[in-house]
């Protein structure tokens, strides 16, 4: 119980690096075509340009000042 | 053209709107409320269970009321036509026209991005505040770069605006970027501003007329991002219709 209560100043790190991840690999799943797009109940659903891994790549690289905050609070509070 | 659910009003304040079947999207759901309830347990540990539950459901209202509203008042064609919807058959719990879990990412973005811009960001520091509000604002959106563009081609959400009344980044429009950045870093502040300064000077107030007070005044941040989105849709104008859905130097 100790422990857990030391690592939760870890958690915000889970919670963001978590969801971030979830995203991307539904990204992946989408651009490589195995995760169709469900239009169950959907009136006349609009067409999408599909995403490309080029797309995703570049959606990714545009979070790079990101990740380096993220890794700048991570090293700081480690070492805390 | 792409329209609400046929039985939107008739189901907008069911609890369960339709149970297709349970899919990748509602692991997804249940892995979301997860991670916020982990969050949930860092700030407890952090702050108390009072600040975290006044941080988490003033979210909870500014979001729902947010969400709520822009939805409804598109339906009803209120001020100039449709915007969006979530799709009924996406997800598991609602309030009114708003899936829970849409609420809860929303914490979850708001509260750990400044809790790392907290970290980065030294209170001695000049404008500590104003720093840590910039980063947690950037931080949330983004992410909401990724979201976007990838579940609206999942079909989580559909936009409905005319395509010559918004511009678009990967067929989404700006502005939802725009008033997302604002949604985290207003809020961020009128949290700080309530906790740190009006409890202080109203702590011979009764618990419960401080609270009602924060439930109230927590629309401000609402208000102030509803009248930048305006603003920018006007700047916005000469723009209108421009779509940055390929990358021009892949044409």
């Amino acid at each position: 119980m100790k422990k857990l209560e030391k690592n939760s100043k870890f958690l915000p790190f889970v919670g963001y690096l978590g969801f971030f991840l979830m995203q991307v690999i539904i990204g992946l799943l989408l651009v490589s075509g195995s995760l169709p797009s469900v239009t169950i109940g959907l009136t006349d659903p609009p067409m999408y340009q599909p995403l490309t891994y080029i797309d995703l790549i570049i959606l990714l690289a545009m979070n790079i000042p990101t990740f380096i905050i993220v890794a700048i609070a991570f090293k700081k509070i480690r070492d805390k | 053209m792409a329209d609400y659910d046929p039985l939107f009003y008739e189901k907008l304040f069911n609890f369960i709107k339709y149970l297709d079947s349970f899919s990748l999207r509602n692991i997804t759901e249940i892995v979301t409320y997860f991670l916020v309830a982990l969050l949930i347990y860092h700030g407890y540990k952090k702050y108390g269970k009072k600040k975290i539950a006044l941080f988490f459901l003033g979210g909870f209202l500014l979001t729902g009321v947010e969400e709520n509203f822009m939805v409804i008042q598109g339906y009803f064609y209120l001020f100039g036509g449709p915007t969006y919807y979530y799709d009924y058959h996406s997800y598991l719990f609602w309030i009114g026209a708003i899936p829970i879990v849409v609420l809860c990412a929303w914490f979850l973005l708001t509260y750990s991005s400044f809790q790392i811009a907290e970290m980065v960001v030294s209170n001695e520091s000049n404008k500590a505040l104003l720093k840590k509000l910039l980063l947690a604002g950037w931080m949330g959106t983004s992410i909401d770069f990724v979201i976007d563009p990838i579940i609206i081609r999942r079909y989580g959400w559909i936009w409905l605006n005319a395509k010559e009344n918004a511009v678009w980044f990967l067929q989404v429009p700006v502005t939802n970027f725009i008033g997302f950045f604002l949604l985290v870093a207003s809020f961020n502040y009128y949290f700080t501003w309530y906790w740190e300064k009006y409890t202080c000077r109203h702590d011979t107030w009764s618990s419960i007329k401080t609270n009602g007070v924060y439930f109230i005044l927590v629309l401000l941040p609402l208000l102030f991002v509803i009248g930048i989105i305006i603003i920018c849709s006007i700047l916005f104008t000469p723009l209108k219709g421009i779509d940055f859905s390929w990358w021009p130097w892949l044409n």
